[in-house]
């Protein structure tokens, strides 16, 4: 017999369930593919900001800019494919030389999609790089691109690659809007008018591109391109799968020779810097940089100031006839830690000499960074000015102060020399900065690095990071000045306005610091970027060709 | 893929095929659809909660350490997002809904008034109305309605087995067979 207790359980797992509506399955399928679909814009996205802030923007500037590229593209008799206009831009100036020499490991794939040929080609996979060329050739794109006023800004074409768990890619390709895209008078060739050219260049872990096209086998380069209309509400997405069946035998090897040389840097955060290795691969060349430091630096060897005319003059790689090679990317900078092993690109390469050769690598200057807090000074709002604070042994005087709209404002007096003297240093209102590293929950870089950013201090912030990042980027829009940068120490808020950046000499300098409005700060000075001489010539022994063939 | 274990098909799921995704929620797609409307008895906000949480799990699916208890996460989620709903659609309102008895909520109702068991469940406070579908439709122990409501089990423990005495004290006895 059952208890009351019992009966009533019993009633209630036989109580009827709502009946489920029909337009469930189809709702969660529209679902699942739409979150699809936007996960991976948002990761073409992210990754075009990750490689933004590192690798790419040297890709752009150094190469094609580069008066060699210009003089190699002048050389290029008549060209008539529809890629040909950009062979002669400074990015595809290893994969032309490659095809040169008669090294195409991919057959050029074609498919027709309404009035356009998609054609996929120049598959180039070397090491720890994956490269495509993706041009829509016809009547429709011809139509689209003569009529700006209907399209431009509102049409736009990007490519889907592969899944990587890590990868960059050089942003300036990968997704194509209908505007004329001109390269600089120099190259004096442009995208025809029936063409839109995408350009794939991903960067991944060797091993896990070896992992999946492992060597032997055939494989499908799976690549979906999107036509995506934003004109109407809801943007009218459509796609284009593509399948480029390739084998990993027609790829050559790249040619590793190991150069184990130290640059010697006097610099505390430096205990070991040595360039490693070079690779020889048929589109480019790499050398590999390792270096040791102490606890939570970082090094770059290119200057963090993005818009330093002289940006790249610092690094130069040539070989024994004079010639140069133009630095075309470098793999992003590591977090902050105790080694790094950084990747410098140089294009084209030395892969096909059939002589032994001589580089030499310039390394003027480089650049170096630390998570470790240099100096710590209290700054009063009360007291006159000036006042003082001390970085890297020098004083630095402080002559006034004001507050406004979320920012600290600080008049710095010149060195005796007329610099400023916080060149290389990052100031902060450390709560705030903290706080701004819960922002980055991808990477969590902080975490790698050992700060501690849930500190009372920053705790007591009254806003979520969420509310203190949006009041800034409404300050930021508002005044049209930038906010964060994805920096060498994660996400910073720079104490000047990188637009406005100026070499020339002042008498004073104005720096601004994320802070709240207060009476009495204490702020932190850490290194960020500070210029290091180093001056010294590498020596790199380049074996022929056929050296590597026996 | 039908004859794939669910795990089997989440490990899939994992290394980026959506279909074996898609294969896995199908699967339990209506017992959620029923803890969600158990909560929000609403049939648009239970499929936009069913919908969100199956958004959330594709999105977060890397995070998820351990395939066989997928179910169970996704239950979770399920649940996070009913909540979420209800707080956005506002069109019930417990000011404290976590503290609120069920004698509480049926305090109006004359002791002398019968009702049916359907009747009485649906006056009870969300949560109460979930613990009793995670329990005796769904079949879930305690121990796992705890961990997928974020609840003490102790307190799982109370708001069942009070929701079971105010549904002796009310229950229409024609109901009962």
């Amino acid at each position: 017999m059952m208890n009351e207790q019992e009966q009533l359980e019993q009633l209630l797992e036989q109580l009827p369930q709502p009946t489920v509506p029909d337009q469930l399955t189809a709702r969660i399928n529209e679902r699942i593919r739409s979150t699809k679909r936007r996960a991976q814009r948002n990761k073409i996205a992210k990754r075009s900001i990750i490689a933004a802030a590192s690798a790419a923007i040297v890709f752009t500037s150094s190469v094609v800019l580069s008066p060699s590229v210009a003089v190699y593209a002048k050389q290029i008799p008549g060209l008539s494919a529809a890629v040909a206009w950009l062979e002669t831009t400074g990015e595809m100036l290893g994969i032309r030389q490659a095809k040169e020499h008669g090294y195409v490991p991919v057959e050029s794939f074609h498919k027709q999609w309404g009035r356009n040929t998609v054609t996929v080609e120049n598959i180039y996979y070397e090491e720890d790089r994956l490269f495509y060329t993706v041009t829509i050739q016809g009547t429709g794109i011809a139509e689209e691109k003569a009529n700006p006023e209907k399209y431009a800004g509102k049409l736009r074409y990007q490519i889907i690659p592969p899944e990587f768990d890590l990868q960059y890619q050089s942003p300036h390709f990968t997704r194509s809007e209908l505007v004329e895209r001109q390269l600089p008078a120099s190259q004096s060739v442009t995208e025809p008018e029936d063409v839109l050219t995408i350009v794939g260049d991903i960067w991944v872990s060797e091993r896990e591109l070896q992992q999946r096209y492992a060597e032997g086998s055939s494989h499908k380069l799976e690549l979906v391109l999107e036509r995506i209309d934003d004109s109407a509400e809801q943007p009218v997405v459509e796609q284009l799968k593509l399948e480029v069946p390739f084998s990993m035998n027609d790829f050559k090897p790249a040619h590793i020779t190991k150069v184990n040389q130290v640059i010697h840097v006097d610099d505390p955060v430096i205990k070991q810097l040595e360039v490693s290795k070079l690779k020889l691969m048929p589109t480019r060349m790499e050398l590999e940089i390792e270096s040791q430091l102490q606890e939570n630096g970082v090094i770059s060897l290119i200057s963090p100031v993005a818009f330093d005319p002289e940006r790249y003059s610092h690094l130069r790689l040539e070989d024994d006839s004079g010639m140069t090679y133009p630095l075309s990317a470098s793999s992003p900078d590591a977090p902050p830690g105790l080694q790094h092993v950084s990747r410098w690109s140089f294009i084209p390469s030395l892969y096909f000499e059939e002589r032994a050769r001589q580089l030499k690598l310039h390394i003027d200057r480089i650049w170096v960074s630390s998570i470790q807090v240099e100096n710590e000074f209290a700054l009063s709002m009360r007291k006159p000015f000036p006042q003082t604070a001390i970085f890297k042994g020098k004083t630095i005087t402080i002559q006034g102060a004001a507050y406004k709209d979320g920012y600290l404002y600080l008049d710095v007096l010149a060195d005796e020399h007329g610099n400023n003297p916080l060149t290389g240093a990052l100031l902060t209102y450390e709560p705030y900065y903290l706080k701004m590293q819960q922002h980055d929950k991808g990477h969590k870089w902080w975490e790698k690095a050992g700060l501690d950013i849930h500190t009372p201090e920053v705790e007591q912030i009254p806003e979520s990071t969420q509310q203190l990042f949006e009041r800034y980027s409404k300050y930021a829009r508002e005044t049209k000045t930038s906010f964060l940068t994805w920096g060498l120490l994660g996400l910073v808020s720079d104490n000047y306005e990188m637009r406005r950046y100026s070499s020339s000499k002042q008498s004073n300098y104005e720096l601004k610091i994320m802070a709240p409005d207060q009476d009495e700060y204490s702020l932190s000075i850490r290194r960020y970027g500070d210029p290091v001489d180093v001056n010294e010539t590498i020596t790199l022994p380049v074996p022929a060709n056929q050296d590597f063939k026996k | 893929m039908e004859q794939l274990e669910q795990s089997a098909l989440i490990k899939e799921a994992m290394r980026g095929n959506t279909e074996c995704f898609a294969a896995a929620v199908h699967r339990i797609r209506d017992r959620s659809y029923h803890i969600a409307y158990s909560y929000l008895q609403n049939e648009q906000d239970s499929m936009d909660a069913v919908c969100d949480a199956v958004e959330k799990a594709l999105l977060n699916l890397k995070k998820l350490k351990e395939p066989e208890y997928f179910n169970t996460w996704f239950t979770r989620i399920v649940i996070n997002q009913c909540k979420m709903q209800l707080r956005k659609s506002r069109r019930i309102q417990y000011a404290n809904e976590e503290e609120l008895s069920v004698e509480a909520v049926v305090s109006d109702i004359s002791k002398e008034e019968k009702m049916d068991l359907e009747q009485i469940i649906s006056r009870f406070p969300p949560t109460t109305r979930l613990l009793l579908q995670l329990k005796y439709y769904q079949g879930y122990t305690l121990e796992e309605i705890a961990d997928m409501t974020e609840l003490a089990i102790g307190t799982v423990k109370t708001k069942i087995y009070s929701s079971l005495k105010v549904c002796r004290t009310y229950l229409d006895t024609k109901e009962e067979p």
